[in-house]
């Protein structure tokens, strides 16, 4: 028995190393595989890009979502009186499925401004001023908008990432003066030798004489608007920004303009090619028609049971009310506005002399309020096409011409008039004037047009203690609370 | 390394303690026959000779035999053991010399408390040898009463097994053992066929429209199943990885071990379908709204004609403008029902096998076509499978299987609230439509026809026009050699892939109604859609297996694994053609949409196992496993997991503890296990996303989420305890287990407020606990002489989870939302939380009402959960001669679910309860905001409208129980099979999903957009099948 135990062994022991090495080497391979980490890079999305990559992504994330589906189309051209539903109206009576405010404000902040944040940062760190300032103005075109959606909002601490993933909110008076100088820096820092982000600046293709007067306009846009809230603040911002240079023309309009190729078309026109939820609102068109304003049959298309009738349909109906009127008998939203590559105006030639003639007839500038006025109106015409007679045999009607006596209350009109299509500046420019006298539809949820939108329900979630904190300053968070700039 | 070293160290140990090896003179032939106790012939047992690493296969007839080369055979005593899967194993002590016959009678073990199972690497133990649960299930079992989905085959037969399935025919099933490990990532269990990790990949489709593809494991044909064994708890990811976390569904494959010669089986089967459950409609008043209806264009030109609500006038049988004519205004009761057709699936399987001594094959081929309930809808799958093993030389064994599977999907029905699902517009409907008028969906000039011209298709223009066609080719290939380096040492290696590509393509023609997926209804588009999937898994193992002494044994593996995933999808597709019809890219009229995506990913592993067994009652097991994954930090990437377990048959130690026989069979078992798991590939990198150019101007985007540079693997932790017991013969068998888990340091890409810049970072964070317990009771209440026989088997399955901890203040992570209800993650609460907003209530209960209607609260709050609180089984299975039946009921008890289809239902309308008060409106019970009780009656229209998007009423209890599967089977006898020039002839009736109780209303609560983590959501879904048919299996 001992030889085929020797042999046995023998055997084994020569295998056993053997085995060992195998295991030894294999270990060290699991070990040392040097691949492991090159097979995590993402192979499908680029780690770093250009300022000029990301701008255009961020001014048409925010025109879009501000003049799209977001809001203008459906909460604050309704809101405004502008549009009118006659399907799914549960927004024009303030019914509002919080789960969209969620993605809104997230497609603000993580949209948008995160783009530009990231821009600005790089513009910053190659010292490319004509960089930073479309950006930085683009910034405060989103964050006026968003202050006078909700008022107090994230502002100093938004967009921090791993930095801060809990901002503080701003209160609006603080996020206006923080506009109002960031727009006052970028209008400083422009060199207007430069062409910027030239192809990749979707506004004015890299004029940066043009940005300097958009940041001035924009300036005047939200120091007017502190008019009741702070109007020492906005008389002198006004001068300073007239000092600088504004808007000369209709040429220098600030508008973002739709390539309409299947996959960028503009947005009335992607909600329109399949849906027919939106009118005029009665309230427009009785203004318009109160003043046989030619602009009616450029806002509005004649309905299609009765080619010679425009007719609006009121605000703040039930769904089966609205429909009842109509889907034939009711007159759908301006051709001009519903094309495919139809712009989307981000600021107007005709706002800048509104705010220059109510500056005048508030006695803050010596300018004349009357020829203002009347230029303001011609303005807001000629954009929309109509010429010669037309628009003096309009401002010659004693309703429309101006009258010191009640010159803010034509030009808070007319102002919000000219506005049709920027929802959201004539929804402001309502609740700092009163002008026109808008009232909620039958089944408004609230009693009275809404006066703000209320926060997300993912703040509750997620950044709950400054949520609390603004809720405490500001006021209870409901549609009805006024915001900073709203002032009795 | 540490572990390689020990190993090593024990290998060496056992060298030492090496005996002597006996000198071999003369082959030995080991021949045989196994049979039942009932004497009937047991085919595909397996007989063993213990030590020599040598066995065979039984043929259909029993009979076994083993060739013992002379090299090997020295007259030396050896035990000669005889397995089968749902049999006592027997063992007699042989002498290897000359002739050796022995015979077997196997006792049936229906207690399924002994016998051998599959394990982890394909390794068939014995029951008795486990310290965590395990439970199988016969492939025959899977294969008779046919399910198409496998894993739905499985509900109802495993315990604490929860199977929820997704609506469509040939869609997605979700399967979880032990409920949910993970907040946001997979819970499902890792599927493993002939030692291979399969994919059982599905998209996540959501319920705003889509396609379900299905899951990938659905693709395993039933018919090629030998078995299939679930491991419950994480014991065994030393062996598989980390996914095994989830649980392990082990599917082995049928071999040719057990032919001799050729041996051909033919099965072929049919089965008829009809929808199980459709809603139950009113059928007094149509389309309409506010009592109106007039029908003009169908766009809103007439009165309310654009209105698809079924508030119009009652009918009155007069004549009425509709959308083919004027014709009398009467009720359509059946013109949900009589759009479906009547599906049928035939299934149709033939199998080849044989064997010689050295060598064994089985080739099969099966054909399975469905002809769907929805109309136009069909499903064609082919399979041919493969599997053969070879004794290649005396020392080196190989075997491989590969399975090829061809599936064809035409025209599947999309699902939730979409323009592509036929049951989205029966929901908002006229209850006037006739349906047979809508079948010719032209008009005379070639224009869609339809009821409604505002918001829907014609549903026959939806199943016929827009065509909706995959594929998917996949093979499944393993191949392993074994190299005996002595008796008791082999090494193995092992390769085996799991390779598919597939194909999806959509087109709508032009002349579509709204514009669905945004095509443009002038000219029409498509969308396509190419998958390419691989998972490779390259191994080596050596086993060591060897008494020590005469009670103690030992068993050892260590092995290595290399890992490698590889995914790509590329899509394309154009909402705008320029020659309607031409559905090529190169035909696009505008920018076409184009996108890619590809993941890879590795993971290197080493493992060891060590088994010992003492005196064949007390077994102890330990493994560990080392993990070095591509997706992880470099500082971060290796992780070790350990896991012990441990059986005493305690009847057997102490023969005392049998109580005079009264307890034939007495086990404990007890197992601990610790997991590590990685993350998703590219979590560590900030990556931007491309924008479509914008005109000629191309855009980047800022991403979302933000990554995290630090992450670590993530971590589960198990243990359970458990007994077996057997009673009278073990004709009464119980198995209960306790387990408890909690998975910890998740990573998680968690919610955060949107203003920092980011919706969501990657952290590791979070804690979920899950513990239950599983019972199984099996039972043979009566056994009589005359070979009747009444078997009872009963599973259930109690889980309890809490989602103990999140990131931070965080107090939810959102799982899915709809209607914005969200499906949500909640700190504190039962995983899979359904948060929404309730009714407005005073302090004291009463609804508040405005003008008489019930109001929305704002304040959101948990409505209730998706989890259940116990899921069961009970199986009843009669045999008496030929004949066999059985009866398979299956039930989950608690949890809740969001019912879209009650509340659009409700708001439209078309739903039996809102005929209540359609005359004089309703007095609804309140109080009003003064306090002063509710005196407004509202019509049932403004009621019905006025609960759109409150919650609460729509949350309904998903408890159910279903008749899942019956049979009823013929064999035939022999005398009569052999006159049909067969062995064997066995014809069934077979049907599933035969009966539902359920106390939600309108729907079968079985239910689900997908198998995501989204769960407790429906709306608009398509009807669960009842299936019957019949099935012929011969054996020539």
């Amino acid at each position: 028995m001992a030889a085929p135990l020797m042999n046995n062994r023998s055997m084994l022991l020569s295998k056993f190393p053997r085995a060992a090495a195998a295991v030894a080497l294999a270990a060290t391979l699991a070990a040392c595989d040097q691949g492991l980490t090159g097979i995590n890079e993402d192979p499908n999305a680029p780690r770093e890009v250009s300022a000029q990559l990301l701008f255009p992504q961020g001014v048409t994330s925010v025109v879009g979502l501000l003049r799209g589906a977001g809001f203008d189309l459906e909460l604050t051209s309704l809101w405004a009186q502008h549009y009118a539903k006659i399907q799914y109206t549960d927004e024009d009576w303030y019914n509002i499925r919080p789960g969209t405010i969620d993605t809104y404000w997230s497609s603000f902040y993580a949209g948008g401004l995160a783009d530009f944040a990231e821009a600005i940062r790089q513009a910053e760190a190659a010292k490319e001023p004509n960089l930073i300032a479309p950006a930085k103005v683009m910034r405060s075109w989103t964050f006026g908008a968003m202050t006078d959606l909700w008022g107090d909002i994230p502002y100093s601490e938004a967009s921090k990432g791993q930095e801060n993933l809990t901002p503080k909110y701003d209160a609006q008076q603080d996020v206006y003066a923080g506009i109002l100088a960031e727009l006052k820096e970028s209008s400083d820092m422009i060199t207007a030798d430069g062409t910027g982000y030239a192809d990749a600046d979707l506004i004015y293709g890299g004029d940066m004489t043009k940005w300097k007067k958009f940041a001035n306009s924009l300036r005047l846009r939200y120091a007017m608007r502190l008019s009741k809230a702070d109007p020492t603040k906005a008389r002198s911002e006004i001068a300073a920004a007239l000092a600088a240079g504004v808007f000369t023309s209709n040429a220098d309009n600030a508008e973002l303009q739709w390539p309409g190729d299947g996959t960028n078309d503009s947005p009335l026109y992607a909600n329109f090619r399949t849906r027919n939820d939106h009118r005029v609102s009665k309230t427009l068109v009785d203004i318009l028609q109160g003043s046989s304003d030619p602009r009616l049959a450029v806002y509005a298309r004649p309905t299609q049971a009765d080619a010679t009738k425009y007719v609006g349909v009121p605000n703040g109906l039930k769904s089966p009310d609205a429909t009842a009127l109509g889907l034939t008998r009711t007159s759908r939203i301006g051709a001009r506005f519903a094309l495919r590559d139809a712009p989307s105006m981000l600021m107007d030639y005709a706002e800048v002399l509104f705010i220059q003639a109510e500056a005048a007839a508030r006695g803050w500038t010596t300018g004349n309020a009357a020829a203002l006025y009347a230029a303001a109106i011609t303005a807001s015409m000629q954009r929309f096409g109509v010429t010669g007679s037309g628009i003096t045999s309009y401002l010659a009607q004693p309703s429309v011409a101006y009258n010191a006596s009640t010159g803010l209350q034509q030009i808070a009109l007319q102002k919000w008039i000219a506005l049709f299509g920027q929802g959201i500046e004539a929804w402001a420019e309502w609740r700092r004037t009163g002008v026109p006298n808008l009232q909620p539809g039958p089944a408004a949820t609230i009693g009275m047009v809404a006066r703000r939108l209320r926060y997300p329900l993912s703040e509750q979630s997620y950044n709950n203690t400054n949520l609390l904190a603004a809720i405490a300053r500001q006021g209870a968070d409901e549609y009805t609370t006024r915001i900073y700039i709203d002032k009795p | 390394m540490t572990l390689a070293h020990r190993l090593a160290l024990a290998a060496a140990c056992l060298l030492l303690a090496l005996p002597a090896a006996a000198m071999t003179q003369q082959p030995v032939t080991v021949t045989g026959r196994v049979t039942g106790d009932d004497g009937a012939p047991l085919p595909a047992a397996t007989v063993f000779i213990e030590g020599l690493g040598l066995g065979a296969q039984t043929r259909d007839d029993g009979r076994y035999s083993i060739l013992v080369p002379a090299s090997r055979a020295s007259g030396q005593q050896a035990t000669l053991t005889a397995r089968r899967i749902g049999y006592r194993p027997t063992s007699v002590t042989v002498t290897l010399a000359g002739v050796v016959t022995h015979d077997f009678t196997l006792a049936a073990a229906p207690s399924q408390l002994e016998g051998v199972v599959v394990t982890a690497l394909g390794i068939e133990r014995q029951r008795r040898e486990l310290g965590t649960a395990v439970q199988s299930v016969k492939g025959e079992e899977l294969a008779e009463a046919r399910e198409t989905n496998i894993v739905n085959a499985l509900a109802g037969k495993i315990s604490g097994l929860e199977v929820t399935n997704a609506g469509p025919q040939g869609g997605s099933a979700r399967v979880v053992i032990r409920g949910a490990n993970s907040i946001a990532g997979n819970n499902q269990p890792l599927f493993v066929v002939d030692g291979v990790p399969i994919s059982n990949r599905s998209d996540i489709v959501g319920g705003f429209g889509g396609y379900d593809y299905g899951n990938a494991a659905q693709d395993i044909n039933p018919n090629d199943v030998e078995s299939v064994s679930v491991l419950k708890g994480p014991n065994a990811a030393a062996l598989y990885g980390s996914r095994a976390a989830n649980g392990v569904i082990v599917i082995t494959t049928k071999s040719g071990k057990s032919s001799r010669g050729v041996g051909i089986t033919a099965t072929s089967n049919m089965t008829f379908e009809s929808p199980l459950r459709l809603p139950r409609y009113q059928n007094q008043y149509g389309q309409g709204a506010a009592g109106e209806f007039e029908f003009v264009d169908g766009a809103g030109g007439g009165v309310n004609d654009g209105v698809d609500e079924s508030w119009g006038p009652a009918f009155d049988g007069q004549p009425r403008a509709q959308f083919f004519g004027v014709g009398p205004w009467v009720a359509s009761p059946n013109n949900v029902r009589d759009f479906f057709e009547t599906g049928r699936t035939w299934t149709n399987s033939v199998g080849l096998s044989g064997s010689t001594e050295r060598a064994n094959v089985r080739l099969s081929l099966t054909n399975q076509n469905v002809g769907g309930v929805f109309p136009g809808n069909e499903l064609e799958k082919w399979t041919a499978s493969l599997n053969g093993g070879a004794q290649l030389a005396k020392r080196l064994n190989a075997t491989a299987s590969m399975q090829y599977i061809k599936s064809d999907g035409t025209n599947r029905p999309g699902t939730g609230y979409d323009v592509a699902n036929p049951m989205e517009q029966f929901v908002w409907f006229g209850r006037q439509v006739d349906i047979k008028k809508l079948k010719s969906y032209r008009d005379a000039n070639g224009h869609q026809l339809n009821w409604n011209y505002n918001y829907h298709n014609n549903p026959y223009w939806i199943s016929h026009e827009n065509q909706n066609n995959d594929r998917r080719d996949r093979i499944i290939g393993t191949g392993a050699a074994t190299y005996q380096l002595a008796s008791w040492l082999s090494a193995t290696g092992r390769l085996g892939t799991d390779w598919y590509r597939e194909g999806r393509k959509l087109t709508i023609p032009s002349g579509s109604i709204g514009e669905p997926f945004g095509i443009n209804d002038q000219t029409g588009g498509f969308f396509e859609t190419l998958l390419f999937n691989q998972e490779t898994n390259s191994e080596f193992l050596l086993n060591a297996n060897r008494k020590l002494t005469s009670v103690l044994g030992l068993d050892l593996t260590f092995g290595g694994n290399r890992r490698v995933n590889d995914f790509r999808t590329n899509n394309e597709g154009t909402t705008e053609l320029i020659v309607p019809g031409t559905y090529n890219i190169g035909n696009s009229a505008v920018k076409p949409t184009v996108s890619a995506y590809e993941e890879r990913r590795r993971v290197n592993s080493l493992y060891g196992r060590a088994g010992f067994a003492f005196n064949d009652y007390l077994f102890l097991e330990a493994t560990g496993r080392n993990d070095w994954s591509s997706t992880l930090p470099t500082d971060n990437n290796s992780y070790f997991y350990p896991s012990v377990s441990g059986s005493l048959i305690f009847t057997d130690a102490v023969p005392a503890l049998s109580l005079g026989n009264r307890v034939s069979y007495g086990k404990l078992r007890g197992g601990w296990s610790r997991v590590g798991n990685d993350a998703r590939p590219y979590q560590l990198q900030l990556t931007y996303n491309p924008g479509t150019p914008f005109g000629g101007i191309a855009r980047y985007a800022f991403p979302n989420v933000l990554p995290n540079t630090n992450l670590k693997p993530e971590e589960t932790t198990s243990w359970e305890v458990g007994t077996e017991l057997g009673f009278f013969d073990n004709r009464l068998g119980l198995d209960a287990t306790y387990y408890n888990k909690a998975t910890t340091d998740q990573i998680l890409t968690a919610q955060v407020s949107g203003a920092s810049g980011f919706t969501n970072v990657v952290v590791n964070a979070g804690k979920i606990t899950n513990k239950g317990l599983e019972l199984q009771l099996n039972a043979t209440p009566v056994r009589l002489r005359g070979g009747f026989e009444w078997n009872v088997t009963a599973n259930f399955g109690k889980n309890q989870s809490n989602v103990a901890e999140l990131y931070g203040d965080l107090q939810t992570v959102t799982l899915g939302s709809y209607w914005s209800l969200t499906v949500e993650a909640r700190k504190g609460e039962r995983y899979g939380a359904l948060y929404g907003n309730p009714l407005l209530r005073d302090d004291d209960g009463n609804l508040i009402l405005i003008d008489g209607l019930p109001q929305k609260d704002a304040q959101k709050r948990v409505l209730g959960h998706f989890t259940p609180d116990w899921t069961g089984g009970l199986l009843n299975a009669f045999r008496f001669k030929g004949v066999d039946l059985s009866v398979l009921f299956d039930t989950k008890q608690g949890g809740e679910l969001f019912s879209v289809t009650n509340m659009f239902g409700r708001y439209s309308g078309v739903l039996e309860e809102t005929l209540e008060g359609r005359e004089d409106g309703l007095l609804i019970k309140g109080v009003n905001e003064d306090g002063t009780p509710n005196s407004t009656r509202v019509s049932t229209e403004d009621y019905s409208h006025s609960l759109f998007e409150i919650h609460e009423p729509f949350i309904y209890d998903a408890s159910f129980i279903k008749l899942r599967e019956l049979k009823l089977g013929y064999t035939l006898p022999t005398s009569l099979a052999n006159r049909l020039r067969a062995s064997s002839v066995y014809a069934s009736i077979v049907g599933r999903n035969l009966w539902l109780k359920a106390k939600v209303p309108h729907i079968d609560p079985e239910t689900a957009f997908d198998a995501s983590n989204a769960q407790g959501l429906e709306f608009g879904q398509l009807p669960s099948v009842r299936s019957i048919g019949f099935q012929l299996t011969f054996t020539p």
